[in-house]
């Protein structure tokens, strides 16, 4: 009876949750990815990491390849006469996953529920103000004001994700675990938190992916990560902690791909309170900190120590090629004392709780107190970063811009320094007129040469206002095995792996 | 009996809506706003507002405690997550079945081998047995299980490529985070058996049962062990409610979706409904644990029994 | 049994029981001999830590064995030496052969078991018989002890302090065994449960037939129950005799000195007779006379080596020089 008992009791133990099949290796690309996955619906998540999964289940109007927009689910489209509408002509033929092929029902469909739903990407869709069937296979979208290209290329964000109108309302508020999209694969599985498992979709639209089966894991130790990846279970690991590089390098089978991001990591100013309203003040911090020494001892020079205002790769900038921005403490001690502060300043200084805010936050102690500034430093949780960072009297801080959609300033800067966004993503109470209509006009040209110009004069101002001390762009690092090829590695946080194959 | 089970499950109303009150008043008071976390910082004001209303976060504290319990009473609804709109229910659900399996198997492992351990420290007192068993129990207690975890990882994983590092799914991805989570409870237990046996042993009763010529092994189990379980039963009970609060530590470590991630995950971000479905969840466990060792109790000792007549 | 049986029916020769201590070696037991015939109860009387306990312990084989340790000498059980015994042999022989009833019986029954279950386990360790025999018996000795058998499915918590107590007696007796040692059986009971156990030992005894040695400092009850009486006194016997002889003139001083210390209920006694100081350090015994230092008619020699056993007057011993001298005091 007690055998029974302890026999009955491994039986479950050993039975529960099932056994998974074992898949073929040179069938599947498994990515290793930093956070659990919960539900796979585009309107109710701002978070990277599951838009890189729904890249590969969805897709969109058109696509980005580099630094153009080229078609996708549509053929081509148009820039109407009132300059803010584009008209769509979708491609024929194209088959969701579930059978049923794409029509302009289900593209308004799709936009209209990504404006109405909740409010999780309004911050993408509100610029969105009119989606019109004209006919079977032409949409038109529209925007509130001319946004040009920048519009356009938000269009190839997973937001912008059309889904199939039947499967959405058939399934109703579990869609978020049972999708359905046009992307060259289709779900498998879902085990929330632990893993998504992707098959390849056999009726795509256009060439299939080479490999059968793609399935990204979630490991919340980066050290797991890096373990899965040596050991062979995981091809891709993403956010590989600066301190594990050296030994994916030194692996024969594996190798560390770096790609610039568009991260911008900078201290906040509050404009508002003393001494951040002297602009001499500001412009001393900015002498004083010694963004190269971050970027070694944080960062082990994988990131682009700032050269403007924005990262390089923010479109219509010209940073890569700019001289480094100077470090001078002397010049910043002198600075201050013009301003009133010759013996420096005690301030506080606000850094959400992330290993490395908090690495960075050191050094900039470190640099400040050499010319005379004492930082009080505040660890907060992220969760009430956001609304410590809004109240009218905080104190600077450090943080990351970094989840635009694309690499158009609109997304990259606008948020940050147009006087329409204090009190929510301007938290520097920034407001220069010249600015925000320089940046209005900026989105609304269509003419390149003409865009770099606007912006240029933005940058310019902003280098000398310096709402906020620009530092640094960390690479996107990602440990892969030699074998896998054909995946391009995104400055973006989202990389399409759809892709990949094996050697 | 039934009367007796029925008497203790009607204490978890009070305990239930003693405990969601408080819950409710801490998340009340806690700084953070859910909707700028859900929504990302790049939200609008707009958005804000509009997610503030849809989830009742602009009412009074009173009237949204008094909403959830009214919801969870009548509809048998404590609502949805705000990220991933499941309800909460189901996201608990997801977890539970892989903390169930990691906290039994824990406890499994720790109570089998703890009560040999600490059954041979009492009768071998002061052996070598006993002093090196007594130090690894110490050890046990205080190191922590993330630290034990990753060592485990090093060892069995990376060097020996002997298990697999992380995953839940087979079981061989289950035994490193069996023997890492069962450490604590391994060392509890061990400790307890052994000085309620040292305790039982001294017993006249077991010096009775020599005198009648029994041997010693059947003294030890039959006359000793039964005796001395009640307080090792108050132990595991509370080993394995704890364990099947889950334990985010351990589940970080090997990559476990169980229910420590989803609490943990859930306060980060404010995602108030699955942090109250997930303290719910906790109370219930820890209240039928309760109540499975109380009735235990009264199997093993006679005495108890008696009342309940 | 024949008379040489009868006799020697229980020898124990040059005791020697000792327990190593933190404070030094605890001669627990030093020198001690004594016997007892087949039948025969014996009362081995004492006060508190003069070694009765270890005795018993000692022939039950049930001396802890760190710290404690028989460290010399022999018991002849009908002929055999109980200590040259192997492990398992002992085993068997305890319960089967020799039982014994403890003092306490509050804590001397396994509160988790039923009180049949007690008695059958017993029975099942020394006598092959299938289940329903095994709990017929257990049930037998139940009504033998004077509790009804119906209540055998009980707890021992549900029973008074003295059916406990014959539960205990029905247990040691569930296997017939041929010496009983009794430690204090009535001791830890109130006056009235007292003789009621001892009318309830007495029927058995007859209905038996087993030696036994009673444990006790209580004369009256040693009066009550025993053929024959033997003093223990620091490890060993100091007087020994047929309890009419014993009670009628005791030989030793030690002896004397305990009868006349018993309150005499017919005078007006405004203070109790006492044996002036203490017994002996059992880490430190004296050479000679164990007694020697509260003796009133000790001599010098008396510290110098120990006395034996003389026989005062027929089959009553004593282990005082004086009684050799004078041949009686």
């Amino acid at each position: 009876m007690k055998t029974l008992l302890v026999i009955a009791v491994f039986a479950m133990l050993f039975g529960l949750s099932g056994v998974t099949p074992a898949l073929a290796k040179g069938d599947t690309l498994t990515v290793g990815i930093s956070l659990g996955i919960k539900s796979l619906d585009p309107h109710t998540t701002t978070q990277a990491f599951v838009h890189t999964v729904l890249a590969h289940i969805n897709e969109t109007l058109v696509g980005i390849e580099g630094d153009s927009v080229v078609p996708l689910l549509a053929e081509s489209w148009e820039l109407l006469d009132d300059k803010r509408s584009y008209r769509f002509t979708l491609k024929q033929g194209v088959k969701f996953h579930n059978g049923e092929v794409m029509t302009a029902d289900d593209v308004v469909f799709s936009f209209k529920r990504a404006s109405g739903q909740g409010a999780a990407i309004k911050a993408w869709s509100s610029y969105l103000s009119d989606v019109e069937k004209v006919d079977d296979r032409t949409v038109i979208l529209r925007t509130a004001r001319p946004l040009s290209d920048a519009f356009l290329g938000s269009l190839g964000h997973p937001w912008a994700s059309i889904l199939n109108k039947k499967a959405v309302i058939s399934t109703g508020q579990d869609y978020g675990t049972a999708p359905v999209g046009t992307g060259k694969f289709r779900l498998r599985r879902l085990v929330t938190g632990d893993r998504v498992e992707l098959e390849r979709f056999d009726d795509y639209h256009a060439d299939k992916a080479k490999v059968k089966n793609l399935t990204f894991r979630t490991f919340l130790e980066a050290t797991s990560r890096t373990i899965e990846l040596e050991s062979g279970s995981v091809d891709v690991v993403v956010d590989v902690p600066p301190v594990d590089i050296s030994r994916i390098k030194e692996n024969p089978d594996l190798e560390i791909v770096a790609v610039p991001s568009w991260r911008n990591y900078h201290i906040g100013l509050n404009l508002k309170k003393a001494p951040y309203d002297n602009i001499k003040v500001r412009q001393a911090i900015n002498l004083a900190v010694n963004r190269p020494g971050i970027v070694k001892v944080v960062f082990r020079g994988y990131a682009e120590p700032a050269r403007g205002p924005v990262p390089s790769i923010v479109a219509y900038s010209d940073y890569k090629n700019s001289p480094d921005l100077p470090y001078d403490p002397e010049k910043a001690k002198k600075l201050l004392a013009e301003a009133g502060f010759p013996n420096g300043f005690k301030s506080g200084f606000i850094v959400p709780e992330r290993s490395d805010f908090q690495n960075i936050a050191t050094i900039l102690q470190s640099n400040l107190r050499d010319v005379g500034i004492d930082l009080k430093i505040n660890i907060v949780d992220y969760g009430n970063f956001a609304d410590v960072a809004r109240q009218p009297d905080h104190d600077p801080f450090v943080n990351n811009w970094g989840n635009p959609p694309t690499s158009n300033p609109f997304f990259a800067i606008d948020p940050l320094i147009h006087s329409k966004f204090i009190g929510q993503t301007n938290r520097f109470f920034y407001s220069n007129p010249k600015v925000d209509a320089l940046l209005e006009k900026g989105v609304a040209v269509t003419d390149k040469a003409e865009k770099t110009a606007i912006y240029k004069e933005v940058w310019d101002i902003l280098n000398v206002d310096l709402p906020m001390i620009p530092l640094l762009a960390p690479s996107n690092i990602f440990g892969k095995t030699k074998s896998l090829k054909g995946v391009t590695f995104s400055s973006s946080l989202i990389t399409y792996y759809g892709n990949g194959y094996f050697e | 009996m039934v009367r007796f089970c029925l008497r203790r499950l009607l204490t978890l109303i009070p305990v239930t809506l003693g405990v969601t009150f408080l819950l409710f008043s801490l998340l009340y008071m806690t700084p953070g706003d859910p909707a700028l976390l859900v929504l990302g910082p790049e939200a609008t004001e707009d958005a804000l507002r509009e997610f503030r209303r849809e989830h009742g976060l602009d009412q009074p504290f009173l009237v949204r405690y008094g909403r959830f319990v009214y919801n969870a009473v009548v509809h048998q609804d404590v609502g949805r997550s705000y990220i991933t709109h499941r309800t909460v229910a189901s996201e608990i659900a997801d977890a539970f079945p892989v903390t169930l399996t990691l906290s039994i198997g824990a406890i499994f492992f720790a109570t089998l081998m703890g009560m040999i351990f600490g059954i041979i420290c009492a009768v071998k007192q002061y052996s070598i047995f006993d002093n090196v068993a007594m130090v690894f129990a110490m050890l046990g207690i205080a190191t922590p299980v993330f630290y034990l975890g990753i060592l485990l990882i090093l060892l069995f994983s990376v060097h020996l490529h002997w298990l697999p590092s992380s995953g839940f799914d087979t079981p061989a991805q289950r035994i490193l985070p069996w023997i890492a989570l069962s450490s604590v409870s391994l060392s509890i237990i061990t400790r307890m058996t052994r000085s309620s046996m040292l305790e039982v042993i001294r017993s006249d009763y077991i010096r009775t049962a020599r005198a009648k010529g029994q041997k010693e092994t059947v003294i030890i189990v039959k006359h000793a062990l039964r005796n001395a379980l009640i307080p090792i039963i108050t132990i595991i009970g509370i080993q394995f409610g704890h364990l099947l609060g889950g334990s985010i530590l351990a589940e970080s470590v090997f990559s476990i979706p169980g229910v420590g991630r989803l609490a943990v995950d859930a306060i980060k971000s404010r995602d108030y409904p699955v942090v109250q479905g997930a303290v719910i969840y906790l109370a219930l466990a820890y209240v039928l644990i309760n109540l499975l060792v109380d009735i235990l109790y009264t199997w093993i000792d006679p005495r108890l029994r008696t009342r309940y007549r | 049994m024949d008379q040489q049986q009868r006799e020697n029916f229980l020898e124990i020769r040059d005791l020697y029981v000792q327990y190593h201590t933190d404070t030094g070696l605890v001669k627990a037991v030093d020198g001690l001999n004594l016997s007892l015939a087949g039948g025969e109860t014996l009362g081995l009387v004492g006060e508190t830590g003069a070694g009765k306990t270890t005795t018993a312990l000692a022939v039950m084989q049930l001396i802890a064995s760190p710290p404690g340790r028989i460290a010399g000498g022999s018991i002849f059980l009908q002929g055999e030496n109980l200590l040259k015994k192997s492990k398992e042999e002992q085993r068997h022989i305890r319960g089967g052969k020799i039982a014994m009833i403890f003092q306490d019986p509050m804590t001397s029954l396994n509160p988790v078991l039923p009180v049949q279950e007690q008695i059958a386990e017993m029975i099942r360790l020394h006598r092959k018989a299938d289940a329903d025999e095994v709990l017929k018996k257990a049930r037998d000795m139940l009504s033998l002890v004077g509790i009804r058998p119906e209540r055998g499915s009980e707890y021992p918590h549900q029973f008074s302090g003295g059916m406990k107590q014959r539960v205990v007696i029905a247990i040691a007796l569930a296997c017939n065994p041929t010496l009983l040692i009794a430690d204090e059986p009535t001791t830890a009971l109130d006056v009235t449960i007292q003789a009621q156990v001892l009318e309830l030992m007495r029927e058995l005894r007859q209905h038996f037939n087993t030696s036994t040695i009673l444990i006790s400092h209580d004369l009256g009850v040693v009066a009550e129950l025993c053929d024959s009486v033997a003093i223990m006194y620091a490890g060993r016997i100091v007087e020994k005799a047929d309890t009419k002889n014993l009670f009628r003139r005791p030989l030793h001083p030690y002896t004397q000195g305990l009868f006349r210390s018993v309150p005499d209920l017919t005078g007006n006694v405004r203070r109790l007779d006492t044996i002036a100081g203490l017994p002996p350090d059992p880490t430190n015994l004296p050479p000679g006379c164990c007694f020697a230092s509260r003796c009133n008619i000790a001599e010098p020699d008396c510290s110098r080596s120990r006395p034996s056993m003389i026989e005062g007057e027929t089959g009553h011993f004593a282990a005082c020089f004086k009684l050799g001298k004078r041949g009686g005091v």
